[in-house]
């Protein structure tokens, strides 16, 4: 199994303005088997910022919390989603709302993943995983990412 | 108009690699199992350019052996949860028989490389058949579930839940937002 992981890496980004979440995510992350690189942006404009960059390097999957100030996670959903681009690059909204309106708000507008915020370390590890692999699938299987839902 | 599209099998990247190789005038020899043969080697200058060619359609050579097994194996239940053949065998015998390997071997494997197991990424195919046949909007829900050979519409959705987190009507709901969003 380890071989696989040393030859594939996942290009993660996570926006999320709370330091601490920021910190308890890359530390669950690590605390992964998977191979990864990791990005982190302190806000939204940050994140919009460089993604109007037509040249940069996208990630497979961009955590994004949906409670920002400034410009909010759905502000940068939207505007990430009007951009052709970043069309085969999964969002998922990380939050704290369990609501079912956010929920279907979201996954409506574009996200891919739904995730309620878990308050402790091992319930995030496992989580964040499974969002991870199975997130590899729809990108290594050719299976259509414009019906990719999770909500976990 | 808009055209939603879909792929069901691995004819048309075949159909890819074909026609590029035709373009380099190579021959070549088709198998049905899904990989394509050449006389000797291809001509290290020809590689790169087939290479980038491919590319563009988001198709690859693949050279890992374990890994050609790993994608016929893929290649195997993307046929068998995408064709309605009456399954009489169970799908651990009909992958031996196919590939030749023990089942031990092959799902060991396939959950090596792709981070999860042969049963796991079956179901995930079926539910990825229902959510196109949801959204074709031809047949109820009823109907999918036969079609898809779950014993009850209850297990379809149960499935359908467990898999993805949200319910068969919330993937309706949202679909219906996305067709009449922009996105």
């Amino acid at each position: 199994m380890v071989e696989k992981y040393e030859r594939d890496t996942m290009k993660v980004m996570l926006a999320d303005d709370d330091a601490d979440d920021r910190m308890f995510f890359e530390e669950a992350l690590n605390a992964t088997s998977i191979k990864h690189e990791l990005a982190l942006f302190e806000d939204g404009f940050a994140l919009m910022d460089y993604f109007s960059d037509p040249e940069c390097a996208l990630p497979h999957i961009l955590f994004l919390d949906l409670n920002m100030p400034g410009k909010s996670g759905i502000q940068c959903l939207e505007e990430l989603r009007a951009i052709p681009r970043l069309r085969d690059m999964s969002i998922a909204i990380y939050s704290t709302s369990s609501a079912d309106r956010d929920i279907e708000d979201t996954l409506g507008k574009g996200a891919n993943i739904y995730i309620q915020k878990p308050s402790n370390f091992d319930k995030l590890r496992k989580v964040i995983s499974h969002v991870l692999k199975t997130n590899w699938q729809f990108h290594m299987s050719g299976l259509n990412k414009e019906t990719f839902f999770l909500n976990i | 108009m808009k055209f939603n599209i879909s792929c069901n099998s691995i004819l048309a990247p075949m159909r890819i690699l074909q026609d590029q190789l035709d373009k380099l005038d190579i021959n070549y020899l088709k198998h049905e199992e899904g990989y394509v043969e050449i006389a000797g080697n291809l001509p290290s200058d020809m590689r790169p350019q087939l290479d980038d060619k491919l590319s563009r359609y988001s198709v690859a050579i693949i050279e890992d052996e374990k890994e050609c097994l790993v994608q016929r194996v893929k290649n195997i239940l993307f046929e068998v949860v995408n064709t309605n053949k009456h399954q009489v065998q169970t799908l651990s015998c009909y992958l031996t028989d196919r590939l030749g390997f023990s089942y031990g071997y092959i799902s060991g494997l396939f959950a090596s490389h792709t981070f999860c197991s042969i049963e796991q990424y079956t179901i995930m195919l079926r539910v990825e058949r229902a959510k196109r046949m949801i959204i074709e909007d031809e047949l109820s829900l009823k109907q999918i579930s036969d079609a898809l050979s779950y014993s009850s519409l209850g297990h379809f959705s149960k499935q359908f839940k467990k898999s993805t987190g949200i319910t068969l009507s919330d993937f309706r709901k949202i679909i219906l937002r996305r067709k009449n969003g922009n996105y």
